[in-house]
């Protein structure tokens, strides 16, 4: 069995893998996931709305995916 | 009339409980206090006998709710918030997920997870934890964005004979609302389009739904036209809708309010 399908975890990994090795070829641009930071989840307001993905987020993360 | 997320959970659990004797709901503070969200206000009195306190032992819970199942109940199991969840681990992941590939038996529990975060929530009660169930065999793990689904697919969860990890959404129980319960429902393990678009394709989930159609309306001011899928339940994973959508597209974006450690291959 192929390795990558053994290790994945997360949920936005699993739907990378799958695209990248079932639909390469439908690809105009590398596939790329936003997810909230690798830390434990924030107390404080301000640092939770910053280790969350948001909309302001995810539309920075979208208009780089638009440029490549 | 408007119907919130929350209050379509319990209603979605009361019609469970009025549809099938078979079904009861088991959990800490679920009976005359209503549960820690109150998603269960009203039901011990309207099914005596039927909502019952739990001790505090997510252990102890979800090992009941498996006993029952074997005995032919069909369990609606509440933890107080998904980060608690954990401290009934072993008796998720080794004794619900395996017991049909095992005995044979069906082991039809819904366990409720409330998760995601919320403001001031912390580390102990904000975690989303869809992928690690998802990552055993056995468990059905639904994530719903909306009111609609979050009824729907409850119900669905009740129904079916495997264990489901229903992972409702805390920032939208209260200000997420519909007009009116649904009559009909997509699938299980089915996607939807929540926004059509042309030039790229945002794949997410539950609360994030929303953050990403926000951000698709944004887009949109820009001249891009941006795709939303909402894959309603983490597994069965919808591939086909995902691929399809790519397909016109070109372009894949995937979000998740989880940690993003995955040993994700394309890296």
């Amino acid at each position: 069995m192929r390795r990558g399908i053994l290790a994945l975890g997360g949920v936005t990994a699993e739907v990378i893998a799958r695209v990248a090795s079932e639909g390469y070829g439908l690809l105009d641009a590398p596939p790329q996931r936003l997810n909230a930071k690798d830390t434990p989840i924030p107390f404080h307001p301000n640092l939770w709305a910053a280790h969350r993905p948001t909309a302001r987020r995810i539309a920075a993360s979208a208009r780089n995916l638009l440029r490549l | 009339m408007s119907i919130t997320y929350l209050e379509a959970i319990r209603e979605a659990q009361a019609r469970a409980l009025a549809d099938d004797p078979r079904v009861f709901i088991y959990g800490q503070d679920v009976g005359a206090f209503g549960g820690a969200f109150k998603a269960t206000k009203n039901l011990a009195a309207e099914f005596p006998g039927r909502v019952l306190d739990a001790p505090i032992s997510e252990d102890a819970i979800v090992g009941l709710g498996v006993g029952a199942a074997i005995e032919g109940m069909r369990p609606i199991l509440e933890m107080q918030f998904a980060d608690f969840s954990t401290v009934g681990f072993n008796q998720i992941v080794n004794q619900a997920a395996t017991l049909f590939w095992r005995t044979n038996l069906p082991c039809p529990i819904t366990i409720r997870l409330p998760f995601g975060g919320t403001k001031g929530g912390g580390p102990f009660h904000s975690q989303s934890l869809e992928a690690i169930y998802a990552h055993y065999p056995g468990l059905i793990v639904m994530t719903p964005a909306t009111v609609e689904d979050a009824y729907s697919m409850l119900l669905e969860a009740v129904a079916l004979d495997d264990p489901v990890i229903f992972c409702e959404h805390k920032l939208l129980y209260y200000h997420l609302k519909a007009e009116q319960l649904p009559t009909e429902a997509f699938p299980v393990g089915k996607a939807r389009i929540a926004r059509e678009g042309r030039d790229m394709t945002i794949v997410t989930y539950s609360a994030m739904v929303h953050e990403a159609l926000e951000a698709a309306g944004e887009l949109a001011l820009e001249g891009w036209q941006v795709e939303v899928v909402d894959l309603r339940t983490i597994k069965p994973l919808d591939t086909d809708t995902v691929m399809a959508s790519v397909a016109r597209t070109g372009r894949l974006l995937c979000v998740g309010e989880s940690w993003p450690w995955g040993g994700s291959p394309p890296k």
